[in-house]
């Protein structure tokens, strides 16, 4: 039997949990932007050349979004976001130049609630036009798996299992969690997300010793609690707060 | 008893008896002494084995019990902390919120709230509890001293099914199972997925690319 495009884990009623870390008001702002978030009205150019708000996903690795591993790239890949109907849960290994994204919109009851990731409506937007404040939704690591099993699919019809997937984005994934952390300290602090992120990203990138660092780390998994540990405990030290 | 066994074995060996009549009578079927006490061995072994089979399974059996028992045991003691005092514990444990969230149940944003003082519900609370007795179980019997890499580290290598997800699944029991750490890690995956070979076969292998960052490529296409 060979590996097939995957369905979320659980039955569609446990979808919207296995697929969104956080959505609408509950992301935090300091939440470092990722490969699946979802933005809403962002200016795009459309075919007939008229700038026009749009919903859009990144669809941007993680490993290339970042330029010095602060600041975003100056433009990045994304993609539409358009309504669709929820695919039933056999439907998920076809309906290839899409990916569901059930409740989405949690809070309307129209049509808009479900919508999808349109693979086929791909653009390149200014990075600065992705206003955290307008931030839809942050996918699981588990959503973010399946959009790149479902984005790599689309562009090459090559299925790679999302487990595998998981071995390479573990380390990147687990970074943005430990900046968001950090800047959560940081700013119940009053520092300034910008400067806090430096921060973080700077500590991640100490040389400690034959040139590893904690960044470098993070990518085997039995160091990733370690590291966590010890982030917390610098962000006490310098900022006083758990 | 080793050398009983084996001095019983050696007895065991099948001996002719030609006994002292000619060739054209045939000898009645004799039942020697060796033969008979061959078959009480036997009989004995194979009796002793049931039960050793049975009590095997019934210590299995009264081992996870106890398990049970002595966690809610330390789940109720862990419930007098409050919410925020049990999140500390797992955070200097080195968990991350995303794993104390999909171990308790809830979203992260959740956990987020409570750790911003909002109360969590009864049954939240009683979750974070069960989970910090689990951990006080496992160190205090198995001598796991980083629980929460211990929790993070696949039970097989190159298959990424963790004690986290385990936890996750409600298959607390495999969880102390894997802990005792005498149990095949293989036969606990076949508890927990009886597919997983086929499901996380991989005809991908990790590598580092010329970058630096680590890639994805096909087995055996070096």
């Amino acid at each position: 039997m060979s590996h097939d495009l995957e369905t979320p884990p659980g039955g569609p009623g446990r979808w919207a949990e296995q697929l969104y870390r956080a959505r609408g008001a509950a992301i935090p702002h300091w939440r470092p932007v990722f490969t699946g978030d979802v933005f809403e009205e962002v200016p795009v150019t459309t075919s007939s050349g008229i700038a026009a708000g749009r919903t859009v996903i990144v669809l941007q690795h993680p490993c290339a979004m970042r330029t010095d591993g602060v600041n975003l790239a100056t433009r990045l890949l994304v993609s539409e976001v358009r309504h669709h109907r929820v695919l039933a849960p056999e439907e998920w290994c076809g309906f290839t130049k899409l990916m569901s994204l059930p409740d989405l919109n949690s809070g309307e009851t129209s049509r808009k609630r479900h919508q999808a990731v349109m693979f086929d409506r791909l653009k390149v937007v200014d990075s600065a036009a992705l206003d955290v404040g307008r931030r839809l939704a942050c996918l699981t690591h588990v959503g973010v798996n399946l959009l790149l099993q479902r984005r790599v699919h689309y562009d090459t019809r090559v299925v790679v299992p999302t487990h595998d997937i998981q071995a390479v984005t573990g380390g990147v994934y687990e970074e943005a969690d430990i900046i968001e952390d950090w800047c959560e300290a940081a700013s119940l602090a009053g520092i300034e997300v910008s400067v806090a992120t430096d921060d973080c990203v700077t500590w991640l990138r100490e040389d400690l010793g034959d040139g590893l660092t904690r960044q470098q780390m993070l990518e085997d998994q039995q160091n990733r609690s370690g590291i966590r540990r010890a982030a917390r405990a610098e962000t006490v030290k310098r900022y006083g707060s758990t | 008893m080793r050398t009983d066994l084996a001095t019983m074995l050696m007895l065991a060996e099948p001996r002719v008896d030609v006994g002292t009549v000619g060739s054209e009578v045939a000898p009645a079927p004799a039942v020697s002494s060796t033969r008979t006490a061959t078959r009480i061995l036997t009989a004995d072994v194979g009796w002793n084995r049931d039960l050793a089979r049975l009590l095997h399974r019934d210590f299995d059996d009264l081992h996870q019990r106890s398990h049970e028992v002595e966690w809610r045991t330390l789940a109720a003691d862990r419930a007098r902390s409050s919410t925020a005092a049990l999140l500390d514990e797992l955070a200097a444990m080195g968990f991350a919120w995303r794993d104390v969230a999909r171990l308790v149940g809830v979203s992260v944003p959740a956990v987020q709230k409570w750790r911003r003082g909002e109360g969590a519900t009864g049954e939240n609370r009683a979750r974070l509890a069960r989970l910090l007795a689990a951990c006080d179980l496992i160190s205090e019997h198995y001598l796991v001293e980083d629980l929460a890499t211990w929790f993070e580290v696949p039970l097989v290598v190159g298959v990424p099914v963790t004690p986290l997800d385990l936890y996750a699944a409600e298959h607390v029991d495999l969880v102390f199972e894997h802990a005792i750490g005498n149990v095949d890690p293989e036969r606990l995956l076949g508890a927990f997925d009886p597919d997983w070979r086929e499901h996380y076969r991989s005809e991908f292998e990790v590598f580092r690319a010329e970058d630096g960052a680590l890639s994805l490529r096909p087995r055996d296409q070096r």
